[in-house]
């Protein structure tokens, strides 16, 4: 006790340069904080903007031949459809499953009593919930392979849908009318944001059963087929072979590029990942460059401070004080500063990171950056850094001081 | 044995390349309760002579014995053992912590001898008592006079009941009636059995000795008992 009031004391009687010391320190770790958490944070974030549309997603959708191929002629549209998703479903290696997609805009509105929407009908497989990720509210779910098999009158809404039809009002379960039939409400979409859309965003679409979809339209024409690969890498492969199993059923050259449109989604994901391993280096650099200035500063003038007090130290050298004392005893203090002032600055940001979490932000925006909290390991670490070259800087002049002889210590003023 | 036995002692110091010798030869016994002055101009080595009994420093070549221990041959943690139960210092400048208050200056060297801080607390109090400084204890250096804060010095000198004490030039930074009664507190404590060594170039002060030791350019050239 008597020690810490002494430490307290020494401290207070330089008050002036050890508040500076200290501020470096809090500054530091403030700065090294933020940085870092919201660097983190905003690399997460757009992670999982990628992650939101479904990993390593090929979209492939008709395209018109460019070459005349075994006699036909150019021209020609190639109609995609459930078959040619469950042919790619069987003959492709590698992949996390197929869906279809249809999609149209509906040409009379979807009704819940008084309200009605023109939105935009998907007729998708069970996989495609789990392909493109979409995940339901809580209480809801998406279509399944009972609802498929049973021809279920099912839907799964977009939240915006939902919002229109229902307002506040719980739509589970609720039925509403679309193509003139009634379907009974499964699930609805929960916010998220996605990397790129289709025909319409997401929150205005209503998903059916594919099975339903065509047998309500009458079309077997399916706008897109979803391919999920396991492995990114094999995009290549992959979108080779998905060019020749179809242009073997379609009869139309796989080198022809125009007859199918396959666009990569994970061509975006590459984008992101190497935007979010820069920004992490670049955080990463900054970081330690700020590191080391404030540990150069910090170290610096505790150094100098110590040095200050060779006459004093060589003094308690004289009256007994072993140089191990006198060397802890400046290594505490050193620790205490820089202790005290990474505290500080851990506080300032956590304050500061909560505040910034309130700011009303739009929600796209907020999906991108993030909403970033202190990372108490990186601020340990900078604060044992920072401790470490503090206790250092004050143990190493202390520990020289004492080792000097008093007689020498006693001379210097 | 006598209590500080010195033979052929000299100390050579490296002062910008060159080499000074500030004592030669020196052959010096003490015994324990002695009161010795040692009296020369400034340079004869007298500080110098002071410090080597003190430990704070050892002999360049020769032997010096304190209580029959070769000094010589230990350690920074031993002579630190050694200075902080046996040697009270007293400096011409005082050398106080300028940030703690008297009776923390007192009980420092309490604390590096690991004693308990109840008992610092006490003995500080005793001891500032002692040396007429009670209603002082909780002032700073830079709010006592000169005398008093050699008084306050002498108190830690005495903080872990040396049985010497080494006072360099004590009246040197002090006027004649400050001077005095630092004098007469030395005295006292000669009194009580304890071996006072003095340095001073001042007669007078030198005179209040039993013993007096007189050195010029490195050298003992007198050693009188009176």
């Amino acid at each position: 006790m008597e020690a810490l009031r002494l430490l307290l004391r020494d401290l207070w009687a330089e008050k002036g340069r050890n508040a500076l010391v200290a501020l470096g320190v809090t500054w530091g770790t403030l700065s090294l904080t933020l940085l870092v958490s919201f660097g983190w944070e905003f690399v997460a974030a757009m992670n999982q903007v990628a992650a939101n549309y479904g990993r390593s997603i090929l979209r492939v959708s008709s395209g018109f031949t460019s070459a005349p191929f075994e006699g036909l002629p150019a021209g020609r549209f190639v109609e995609l459809g459930q078959e040619d998703a469950d042919l790619i479903g069987r003959a492709v290696p590698g992949l996390r499953g197929v869906s279809v997609e249809h999609s149209r805009m509906l040409g009379n509105p979807a009704r819940y009593r008084d309200r009605q929407l023109n939105a935009t009908l998907i007729g998708v497989e069970a996989s495609f919930g789990e392909l493109r990720n979409f995940r339901p509210e809580p209480g809801g779910r998406f279509i399944d392979r009972e609802d498929e098999r049973l021809n279920r009158r099912v839907a799964f809404l977009g939240h915006r849908v939902r919002d229109h039809l229902f307002g506040e009002e719980d739509a589970l379960g609720e039925t509403i009318e679309v193509w003139g039939q009634p379907f009974t409400v499964i699930g609805v979409l929960a916010r998220r944001t996605v990397l790129t859309n289709n025909n319409g965003e997401e929150p205005d679409k209503i998903a059916i059963p594919a099975s339903v979809y065509r047998e309500l339209t009458g079309r077997q024409r399916a706008e897109f087929l979803v391919v999920s690969l396991r492995d990114p890498a094999e995009e290549q492969r992959v979108e080779r072979a998905i060019r020749e199993l179809l242009g073997g059923r379609h009869r139309f050259d796989p080198a022809d590029e125009d007859a199918l449109d396959v666009f990569s989604v994970i061509e975006l994901e590459q984008m992101i990942g190497t935007i979010t391993s820069s920004n992490r280096a670049l955080v990463v650099v900054v970081g330690l460059l700020g590191l080391l200035v404030a540990a150069v500063g910090v170290g610096n003038v505790i150094f100098l401070m110590v040095q200050e007090r060779s006459r004093e130290i060589g003094v308690q050298i004289a009256i007994g004080a072993r140089p191990r004392q006198v060397a802890a005893a400046r290594l505490v203090e050193g620790l205490a500063l820089t202790l005290s002032g990474g505290l500080a600055g851990m506080l300032v940001a956590a304050i500061l990171l909560e505040l910034a979490a309130t700011i009303p932000m739009d929600p796209e925006a907020r999906a991108y950056l993030g909403t970033p909290r202190v990372s108490f390991g990186v601020a340990g670490a900078v604060v044992l850094i920072l401790m470490t070259v503090g206790g250092l800087a004050g143990w190493l002049p202390g520990r020289r001081a004492a080792a000097l002889d008093p007689v020498v210590a006693l001379r210097e003023e | 044995m006598k209590m500080i036995q010195m033979e052929g002692v000299s100390k050579d110091y490296q002062v910008g390349g060159a080499a000074v010798h500030a004592l030669s030869e020196v052959g010096l016994a003490i015994g324990a309760g002695e009161s010795v002055a040692l009296l020369g101009p400034s340079g004869s080595g007298k500080s110098t002579l002071m410090h080597l009994i003190g430990c704070l420093d050892t002999p360049s070549r020769g032997r010096y014995r304190f209580e029959g221990r070769e000094v010589g041959r230990l350690d920074v943690n031993a002579l630190a053992a050694l200075r902080c139960a046996t040697f009270g210092f007293v400096f011409q400048r005082f050398h106080l912590m300028p940030r703690a208050t008297a009776w923390e200056n007192v009980a420092m060297p309490m604390r590096f001898a690991g004693v308990a801080p109840a008992e610092r607390l006490r003995r500080a109090a005793a001891l500032l008592e002692r040396v007429g400084l009670a209603d002082r204890a909780e002032h700073r250096p830079s709010e006592l006079s000169g005398g008093q804060q050699q008084r306050v010095a002498i108190a830690r000198a005495l903080a872990n009941q040396p049985r010497v004490i080494l006072a360099d030039e004590p009246t040197g930074n002090l006027d004649s009636v400050s001077g005095a009664e630092v004098v007469a507190l030395l005295g006292e404590l000669h009194g009580e059995g304890r071996t006072i060594v003095t340095v001073t170039h001042d007669e007078a002060i030198a005179a209040r000795a039993q013993r007096v030791i007189r050195l010029l350019d490195g050298r003992v050239v007198a050693d009188d008992s009176g």
